[in-house]
């Protein structure tokens, strides 16, 4: 093993000097003639026959020659450097040509690069929750306004998290747009200077919905979803280092949130991001207890719920059968049956994006499956009406 | 060539360049491959230029090393010289060849018997 490797690295070493090696056998073969031909002499050869004598019992000096370079260096890499060297002096002379090869292979390698960012961030990387395929959106449906996919009320999220069976726990949140980009800007105060930053208002259990642990400090709990408890705020792993030069001692750390003094409690790991990368803080939405499970109207929070463990529960449910849909549907619903339930429909939208039905009556409730790096709408409408 | 003087076999070359520096201290190739010519009495056929592949490959194995120096009458020559690895290799192929050639040996005369 040792000796493959000392043979290898003095073959490389001697394809990098091969000229020098070269002359220096050529000298070493020249000195073999000259004392073999001495000998001849001596033993009496004339100048001319002792050196042709020389020649002949060394046998062909040019072969012996060729044939040491060969063994010394590694005659396929200079071989093949040789063609390099060839293909290069080619395209030279044919500067045409050169620029198409050049453009077609940087078009080419372009458009695969960013055909594999894409598929990359939307296919293959998880996204960084817990079973991030267990992951809902619920929205509401009203047929009777022609809703098809609306955000909820607060006192609808309040029912379907008291009375459903299907998920283990359901989390709203507000500042974003229609496509899930955090729109809900406020300015940092950090040393009386402020700065901007993005970020939503969430309820007190989205990050245990999400199924993900801060890298600093905490995430907030449910009592923290209301007024008076709200006063708490988490960062982005982004935030913290751009805002607070990565400060150490940030967790417990007061800061003003747009003239609200707040406490920071916790930092997120960097690889963590919700809705979308844009989020750089998220704090509480500080609803009145009594609002939250009051408000049938207006509409704005976006939810995220986590289905329960259990495969068959989610097939059904899924596939919008009515036995599973009734099984959460709130008393506040007057109709018995769920006969605009979606069914075949949305399960058979599309792989990655289907809807159910929660409830016939109003408010009913569309849930579509989130999976893939788009959070929000992307899958919007595509499953007919629930 | 004549008739009576045979091939080198495959390898063997390495083994009798290790003994012949081994023997003779450092020495130049032509020194070498006069050696091994005056020690088979001219049995073996052996183009000299073929000592320089075994060198070589002796070289890439670190078993001899080399150096510029003069020889005897006076003319610059390339000296090679066994190193530690290559007095350990020569042991263990001198005993490898002593076994086969006795194995050889014995069937040979076993045969003739």
């Amino acid at each position: 093993m040792l000796t493959r490797l000392s043979v290898l690295a003095s073959r490389i070493s001697g394809a990098f000097n091969g000229r020098a090696l070269d002359q220096d056998f050529d000298r070493e073969v020249e000195s073999h003639l000259a004392m073999m031909a001495d000998d001849y002499r001596r033993r009496g050869m004339s100048e001319e026959e002792a050196r042709r004598t020389a020649r002949l019992r060394f046998g062909g000096p040019t072969q012996t020659r060729e044939d040491q370079h060969d063994r010394r260096g590694l005659p396929l890499v200079e071989t093949a450097l040789q063609d390099v060297r060839y293909a290069l002096r080619t395209l030279r002379r044919n500067p045409g040509f050169t620029f198409v090869v050049i453009l077609t292979l940087a078009v080419g390698i372009g458009a695969v690069t960013s055909m594999f960012t894409v598929v990359r961030a939307v296919l293959l990387r998880p996204l960084p929750y817990t079973q991030p395929d267990r992951l809902i959106e619920i929205s509401e449906t009203n047929p009777l306004k022609g809703w098809t996919h609306t955000v909820a009320a607060p006192a609808n999220v309040a029912d379907w998290r008291a009375r459903n069976t299907v998920f283990t726990d359901i989390a709203g949140y507000i500042g974003v747009d229609n496509r899930g980009a955090s729109q809900m800007q406020r300015f940092l105060s950090v040393n009386g200077e402020p700065q901007p930053v993005n970020g939503i208002a969430t309820t007190g259990n989205l990050f245990d919905v999400l199924g993900v642990r801060p890298l600093l400090g905490r995430t907030f709990t449910w009592s923290e979803t209301f007024d008076g408890n709200d006063r708490v705020l988490v960062l982005s792993y982004g935030a913290w280092q751009s805002v607070f030069g990565g400060d150490p001692g940030i967790v417990g750390r007061a800061v003003v949130l747009s003239g609200r003094s707040m406490t920071v409690v916790g930092v997120m790991p960097r690889d963590f991001f919700f809705p979308n990368r844009s989020a750089q803080f998220w704090a509480s939405m500080g609803v009145k207890p009594d609002v939250f499970v009051r408000m049938r109207r207006p509409h704005w929070l976006t939810t995220v719920a986590r289905l329960r463990p259990g495969p068959t529960r989610t097939r059904r449910w899924a596939s919008g059968s009515n036995r599973c849909t009734t099984s959460w549907r709130p008393t506040r619903a007057r109709r018995s049956s769920c006969s605009s339930a979606p069914s075949r429909s949305c399960s058979s939208s599309s792989a990655r994006t289907w809807r159910a039905c929660s409830w016939d009556a109003a408010p009913a409730g569309c849930a579509r499956s989130r999976s893939g790096a788009r959070l929000a709408p992307a899958g919007r409408g595509s499953c007919g009406s629930c | 060539m004549a008739e009576d003087k045979s091939e080198i076999l495959q390898g063997t070359l390495d083994l009798m360049v290790l003994q012949t520096l081994d023997a003779m201290g450092p020495l130049h190739g032509y020194g070498i491959a006069r050696r091994i010519e005056q020690i088979s009495e001219d049995v073996l056929q052996l183009n000299q230029g073929t000592i320089y592949a075994a060198l070589l490959r002796l070289q890439q194995r670190r078993w001899i090393s080399s150096s510029w120096g003069t020889s005897d009458n006076n003319r610059k020559a390339k000296f090679y010289s066994l190193t530690k690895a290559g007095r350990r290799q020569l042991a263990t192929e001198a005993e490898n060849w002593q076994r086969v050639a006795g194995v050889i040996g014995r069937l040979l005369r076993l045969s003739e018997r």
